[in-house]
């Protein structure tokens, strides 16, 4: 072979019957003689060799050496040079493997970069970065900027980040003429699962818009024999696994918080709240260390609480202490001591006042039968009358709100949950410290969102 | 309305689809004729067009918009990033267009009066707004590039070499422009960009193994 390109096989004149070879071109490499094939026809500008890494200028009649990319380390394609697999419906074969860097900070970041080739379809980019992965077309029209970030396909993206890259490595074919070093600006824009790429160089910009993609698509799609590597870390465009599921969170506690509301309401309508015993008594100096007994009265239905409300007057400056028992019939007894006290004055020409003239007192468990009360009251007053009533099955607030609590709970911990995933996504950005920013919380991929603009655009 | 002709340096028959085909290249000798009122005029042979790997090629159809077209003739272009196919659609009512194709973009495109003055091309710059048809479309791209030949049917004169300064826009939406300035006035052509699947083609060069 003399160097020039030269079809590997002859194309046939006639619709090829299957089994079809690919139409791969193949040449020799100008630096050390390595032989090389051309996956992309005649699209391909340059080609780098994998032997030598001298990269070809394919549009040059003596195909001329552009450029030498000097690497210790040979890196392997994880999905090798002319594989084909179908990537959301359209098969392409991989014809260009590429690595990137950029340093931040000191520290150097690298990923790789997979063109993409279908002779109808045009070129794609797989990126992968610490096991992360998106598949990435050239937008066709510009996003619009809008504060930080820019908006696209009707999503907002946010800005992530602008750093410089430079190409370190290459292997296989180009569409330009691939140069060691070249460097290119670049932003990135998100809106998991898509991401917004903006690249520019001296001579133009180009955006492209991604996806992100599971490994298992791409090990599926390229029948690779292994699997990828782990990921490590948040990709900036990374699917919250929370995102979508939390709408569905808010749900399910709204529904436990209706559950709580009409349970109570029920047991609200359905509670007796029956006053069971009125008494009023006077307490004098002489009846101290006696004991009141009531008439017996009747606590009805199932098992529940017994509320004794108290009140007490006169009260000025003094207290009234009742101690009690609720016994049933057959000698059981629940014993509790009630205070009801009430002071107040002046102090430096202003009224003050503390405790009340009644009280309340719960029985949480009460079984149904027949009681009475024992009263024993004691005070340093010479005369007071009280007035004890006895209720039977009053609803209870507190269980509501010991309900509500418990649901709150939820919501905190999964807004932490979102945080922690957020912030971990965010911490390699020029945003670190990000915890929250508003995603759309579905996410149509882009083809869709691309026909949903079209149908929605001018005639 | 269709007009068949003999190639006058081979004998050919030369198929005008369109009535307003100006230019037509014999597909047997590359003559490259002109259609005057009644007679051809052999302007010489066309030069040959670079392989591309375009899986577009003449009578290919298609349909955009619920209008069927089939493709008559074929511009390709020489810009610094490589090489662009305008390929001439002729739809089935009668009306002409144009389907700019490179590397699995496809854009769709028609020629359009506008009532707005289109800038000078000395003034065009990459990144400025300009109004077509009451539509702000900015300029992404500013070239001169070069008509390296053409095949089949074409509504203008053209030959190699032939200079296209001409000018790229991206409107709201998917909306594109192009102005091309090797007329005076520019010649103005509003489009889209679309997908390969949306022009429902048929008739498409067979490519090995794909």
């Amino acid at each position: 072979m003399d160097g020039r390109l030269e079809p590997a096989a002859e194309p046939s004149l006639k619709a090829p019957a299957a089994p079809v070879s690919p139409q791969v071109k193949t040449f020799r490499c100008s630096g050390c003689g390595n032989p090389l094939a051309v996956r992309g026809m005649d699209r391909t500008e340059s080609v780098a060799c994998e032997a030598c890494g001298s990269v070809i200028d394919l549009t040059d009649e003596n195909l001329r050496i552009i450029s030498t990319f000097q690497s210790k380390i040979k890196h392997r394609p994880l999905i090798p040079l002319g594989s084909r697999g179908k990537i959301r419906g359209d098969l392409f074969e991989v014809i260009g493997y590429l690595r990137r860097a950029l340093t931040v900070e000191g520290v150097d970041y690298e990923w790789s970069e997979y063109l993409l080739f279908n002779p109808y379809k045009g070129f794609r980019w797989l990126s992968e970065y610490n096991g992360h992965w998106s598949f990435l077309k050239a937008t066709a029209q510009i996003p619009k900027k809008k504060g930080d970030g820019v908006r696209y396909l009707d999503r907002t993206f946010l800005h992530f980040q602008t750093a410089e890259s430079r190409v370190v490595y290459v292997l296989g074919e180009f569409y330009w003429k691939v140069q060691s070093g070249e460097t290119c600006r670049f932003t990135d824009y998100v809106s998991p699962p898509l991401i917004l790429s903006k690249e520019q160089t001296s001579q133009e910009t180009d955006w492209s818009v991604g996806e992100y993609l599971e490994p298992e698509t791409l090990e599926s799609a390229f029948k690779l024999p292994s699997p990828l590597p782990a990921r490590v870390g948040i990709a900036p465009n990374q699917p919250s696994p929370y995102a979508g599921r939390t709408s569905a969170l808010w749900k399910l506690i709204g529904f436990f918080f209706l559950g709580a509301v009409f349970l109570h309401l029920a047991l609200f309508f359905l509670s007796q709240n029956k006053q069971v015993f009125e008494g009023r008594f006077t307490f004098q100096q002489k009846d101290k260390g006696k004991a009141v007994v009531t008439d017996v009265f009747d606590l009805p239905g199932r098992p529940s609480n017994v509320v004794i409300k108290t009140a007490a007057a006169p009260l000025n400056n003094t207290w009234l202490y009742l101690n009690m028992a609720l016994i049933s019939e057959d000698g059981r007894a629940y014993d509790f001591g009630r205070e009801v006290s009430y002071y107040q004055g002046t102090e430096d020409g202003s009224a003050w006042s503390e405790g009340s003239f009644s009280d309340e007192a719960t029985l949480p468990t009460v079984p149904p039968g027949r009681y009475y009360l024992r009263v024993e009251p004691d005070s340093p007053a010479a005369m007071v009358n009280y007035h004890i009533q006895v209720h039977r099955d009053v609803p209870r607030w507190s269980f509501f709100f010991i309900a509500l609590g418990a649901l709150c709970l939820l919501p905190i911990l999964v807004v932490w949950r979102v945080a922690r995933f957020e912030g971990k996504r965010w911490s390699e950005s020029d945003h670190p410290g990000t915890l929250w920013r508003g995603f759309p919380e579905s996410a149509p991929d882009v083809e869709e969102g691309k026909k949903r603009a079209k149908d929605g655009g001018p005639r | 309305m269709k007009k068949e002709v003999n190639c006058p340096s081979c004998g050919a028959p030369v198929v005008f689809q369109s009535a307003t085909s100006v230019l037509a290249v014999c597909q047997y000798c590359s003559s490259t004729l002109v259609r005057h009122d009644l007679d051809l005029e052999n302007i010489g042979k066309m030069a040959q067009l670079q392989a591309d790997g375009s899986p577009l090629q003449l009578r290919t159809e298609g349909r955009y918009r619920g209008s069927s077209f089939t493709i008559v003739g074929r511009i390709q272009l020489r810009f610094e990033r490589g090489l662009w196919n305008e390929w001439h659609l002729l739809f089935d009512d009668r009306r002409s267009g144009w389907l700019g194709e490179a590397a699995g973009l496809y854009a769709v495109s028609f020629p359009a009066r506008v009532a707005e003055k289109i800038p000078k091309f000395e003034d065009l710059r990459a990144g400025q707004t300009v109004l077509l048809d009451q539509q702000p479309y900015e300029v992404t791209d500013v070239e001169e590039a070069f008509c390296v030949g053409g095949e089949g049917e074409l509504p203008f004169q053209i030959g190699p070499g032939y200079e296209a300064p001409v000018a790229d826009l991206t409107g709201p939406g998917e909306r594109f422009a192009t102005l091309d300035y090797s007329e005076e006035p520019p010649l103005v052509y509003l489009g889209e960009y679309v997908e390969f699947e949306e022009l429902h083609l048929s008739g498409l060069r067979e490519i090995d193994g794909w």
